[in-house]
């Protein structure tokens, strides 16, 4: 039984929990002197003012979209809406005396499925740390980059932030790309209480975890799924659609909101079909995806995969006769897409966390160096690296080497001009620029097409 | 048998059997939890390694201390410190427990889980051992079996037989490994997990028993009392018929047949965002990013500590806010307050409460504290005592597995 159901049918049979009303009739009891009982307390200064319901809103949704908002009008409580401050010690630190200043980078390089965006991350990150040295450095001393392998596996990313901060000392740590690791390396990061910032990882739940270390430059695919479930059911009125996806945690939390909003907006929930990581040695020609989808009507087809496996799913499909429009993740927006697509990606629709079509200062000058270095077009997962690293350097060079000070100036300097544009943070510390969405024509993604009216 | 009489006595026999822990609970003197007037603290100048302070353990009236640049044992008011050539694993502590039937200290650290038995050192690694993984972040004993709760897996060392048990998503209701926490109580095993909720595991049935936030989603509690707050658990500790979970959103208490759910907003803590709670009696003491707070789980008075002027402003001052069924009654301003308000981890030493922060131990009573003793640091020669039976010999020879 889905969520709202169940929870509608507990409201009709009385059996909602006891604190239903409760949650409703809750007064402001944290207001500070404001209880008769206690006239001699005065209002204490430094105390967030009382408790009610918080106005501000997470993640751009809507209020359509928001968990059970047919049913509650007020939930308990909201998170996420007041923005996350370290209230710790560690701002009045001397700086270490380091003879270079070390930014550790955790990334997907080799020996996994990811690593092709972990080498975008690794070459946007390279290219910011050379120009930030070229520009001498921090007073003089160079920015040195400590690389480390996003292996996934056994946890290893809690022993490479443990490594990078304690044996390496480095100031700030720019990683990941996987949701599970990322996760694992950020609780590390809280007790080590060292700053990350994200610059590839669009998983919804990476930021919901309120740890005040982790600030994410990118939008997720919480933003994603919103602009897609409004253009695909609203804008264009279809009421079917599957889903393709990876069979792991970044196909399961990429298209959960997805899955979710098509719901909330009375919507069947649409059918889900996954495919294995490992497709090359198993099922390369995903023979038993497509025949699933033969089976199922449907008007649209959401595509969360990795570029490779999306372009040779979309290959497959339009071989087979089958012109169901397909409507994609930011993944797909890579020349691997196009690789392995080759002319049938021709239409095809992206998710863009980032608009080239608005001439954000700075980009066209850095494609054109990353092509003269790297060989080949930055996706936005290198711009955004490039700009994640030099958020950091910025905020190195505003105050410092103590890890706490770096923390507050990575939030004081948003929002902050990027390449892939500006970067603001939410209450999350999450970077909230609205999707875009993107079309496939020529062998390149055109931005802007379809114009999307509602974007998130 | 009139239907009146028989409702009567179901409805007797109902409370009897929900009530027995009310039943058996002795009277408790006075109003619970008391304030704590009288403060001190420890810092690097007073002998400790680090004033980060992670994690502290009691073994009677000595105090174990895990920080973030090695370990320390204050007895008798001197300090003892063990680092990574002294058998440490790693010189971050993450997480202590004390076996009190053994005297056995095992530490969790940044490179392996450590036991200190006897005055000797044996280092576990995921190297060398069953251990999950080298991030220890919590360690709790079970029957002298240390569990463990790693980001690949909470493990349980079976010290007998020297194997390994590690739960993961192929072998416990879980949907991650990402163990956070873990607590021994009431017979069972509590684990606190990273998006998992909480897991109980009876070590006698080998059965696991799962709680998650009922609303299921991140960005809301939906009703207050329906179960966890968020699945995001960071802490968890068993007393007398309780289970206090904590989260980065709150806190939340199971007796068996209810959840409570406590907030900032609607009780009194100190903030929400709870990095560690520890049950003693029927109070809980929950170690926050704001201070430290205590609530009574039957009265629901909470008493936090915590800077008067808000927090990072504890060189202001400090006070006791006494908060009743959520309603902020009284405040009692502090000759000394806590050594800072980012705070770890909590434990006891008869009535004096010892709390972890980010910049310092600190020590809480109900009495006024005697003048300390000049400061006095010790290599880990463990002339202040020992943990185990032989303590003294061979100490400082660490082996790893």
């Amino acid at each position: 039984m889905n969520r709202p159901l169940l929870l509608g049918v507990l409201l009709a049979a009385g059996l909602a929990p006891s604190g239903a009303n409760e949650a409703r009739a809750q007064p402001a009891a944290r207001a500070v002197g404001a209880s008769p009982a206690a006239p001699e307390v005065a209002d204490v200064p430094g105390l967030p003012p009382a408790a009610g319901e918080n106005p501000r809103v997470y993640a751009n949704t809507p209020d359509e979209l928001r968990p059970y908002s047919r049913f509650v009008q007020q939930p308990y409580s909201r998170f996420f809406v007041d923005e996350l401050v370290h209230t710790g010690p560690g701002r009045s630190k001397p700086d270490p005396v380091l003879d270079r200043v070390r930014i550790g980078l955790i990334a997907p390089l080799e020996s996994t499925h990811e690593a092709y965006l972990g080498q975008d991350i690794l070459h946007g990150t390279q290219l910011a740390i050379a120009d930030a040295n070229a520009e001498g450095g921090w007073h003089g001393k160079p920015f040195e980059l400590v690389v480390r392998n996003d292996l996934g596996r056994w946890g290893a990313t809690a022993n490479e932030v443990i490594q990078l901060a304690y044996d390496e000392q480095v100031r700030l740590i720019l990683g990941s790309v996987d949701g599970a690791n990322t996760h694992i390396a950020i609780r590390v990061a809280l007790k080590v209480e060292i700053p990350m910032i994200n610059t590839g990882d669009l998983d919804p739940t990476l930021v919901e975890t309120k740890i005040p270390w982790v600030f994410r430059v990118v939008g997720d695919d919480r933003q994603a799924a919103y602009t897609l479930a409004f253009y695909l059911y609203r804008q264009l009125g279809l009421s079917k659609v599957a889903i393709l996806r990876a069979n792991n945690r970044y196909g399961r939390f990429g298209v959960a909101e997805f899955i979710a909003s098509s719901v909330r907006l009375q919507r069947p929930a649409p059918l889900e079909v996954n495919y294995e990581v490992s497709w090359e040695q198993t099922n390369s020609d995903f023979a038993m995806q497509l025949a699933r989808l033969r089976q199922v009507e449907h008007q649209a087809l959401v595509l969360w995969a990795d570029a490779r496996p999306a372009g040779r799913i979309v290959r497959l499909l339009r071989a087979a006769g089958n012109d169901v429009p397909v409507y994609a993740c930011d993944r797909v927006i890579h020349p691997d897409f196009f690789a392995e697509a080759g002319a049938h990606a021709e239409g095809v629709v992206a998710v863009s966390p980032y608009d080239p079509a608005s001439q954000p200062p700075g980009l066209a000058e850095l494609e054109r160096r990353y092509g003269e270095r790297f060989g080949r077009e930055p996706s936005h997962y290198a711009l955004h690296a490039y700009d994640g690293a030099w958020l950091g350097i910025a905020a190195i060079r505003k105050a410092g080497l103590s890890w706490a000070r770096i923390r507050d100036a990575i939030g004081e300097l948003a929002p902050f001009q990027g390449v892939t544009g500006e970067i603001a943070f939410d209450g999350s510390l999450s970077n909230r620029r609205r999707m875009t969405l993107a079309t496939a024509r020529g062998g390149r993604f055109v931005f802007g097409e379809p114009q999307a009216e509602q974007r998130f | 048998m009139s239907m009146a009489w028989s409702i009567r006595c179901a409805a007797l026999c109902t409370c009897a059997l929900l009530l027995p822990g009310l039943a058996a609970r002795p009277a408790r003197a006075g109003e619970q939890p008391p304030v704590y007037p009288y403060w001190e603290e420890y810092h690097v100048a007073d002998g400790l390694p680090s004033d980060k302070i992670m994690a502290v353990a009691a073994d009677g009236p000595r105090l174990w201390i895990g920080t973030d640049h090695g370990a320390a044992l204050l007895a008798d008011g001197r300090f003892t410190v063990f680092h990574r050539q002294d058998g440490l694993a790693h010189e971050a502590v993450l997480s202590l427990a004390v076996d009190h039937e053994t005297g056995d200290v095992w530490f969790g650290t940044g490179g392996g889980l450590s036991r200190y038995s006897a005055g000797r050192w044996t280092t576990f690694t995921q190297l060398d051992s069953g251990l999950p993984n080298d991030v220890v972040f919590g360690v709790a004993v079970e029957e002298q079996n240390p569990w463990v709760a790693t980001t690949a897996g909470t493990g349980r060392y079976r010290v007998r037989d020297h194997g390994w048990d590690v739960y993961t998503p192929a072998n416990s209701p879980q949907h991650e490994p990402w163990g956070y926490f873990v607590d021994y109580g009431g017979g069972k095993v509590w684990a606190a997990l990273w998006g998992g909720g909480l897991l109980e595991f009876d070590p006698r049935k080998m059965t696991w028993k799962s709680y998650r936030d009922p609303d299921g989603e991140m960005e809301i509690d939906l009703f207050r009392d329906d179960g966890i707050i968020h699945v995001i658990t960071t802490g968890v500790s068993w007393s007398e018929g309780s289970t206090w979970v904590s989260t980065y959103f709150g806190l939340s208490r199971y007796d068996g047949h209810a959840w409570r759910s406590y907030m900032e907003k609607d009780s009194g803590l100190a903030s929400d965002f709870i990095n560690f709670v520890k049950a003693k009696g029927r109070v809980a003491w929950i170690c926050t990013d704001k201070g430290l707070s205590a609530v009574d789980a039957d009265s629901e008075r909470v008493v936090t500590y915590t800077p008067i002027h808000g927090p990072m402003e504890g060189q202001r001052g400090w006070e006791a806010r006494i908060y009743e069924a959520g309603r902020l009654v009284r405040r009692q301003k502090l000759a000394r307050g806590l050594a800072n308000n980012f705070l770890w981890g909590v434990a006891f030493t008869g009535d004096d409460v010892w709390v972890a922060s980010s910049a310092g131990l600190s020590r809480g009573s109900l009495r006024p504290l005697p003048p300390r003793r000049p400061p006095e640091k010790q290599q880990p020669s463990l002339q202040t005592g020992s943990p185990g039976p032989a303590a003294a010999a061979g100490a400082g020879t660490g082996g790893r597995r």
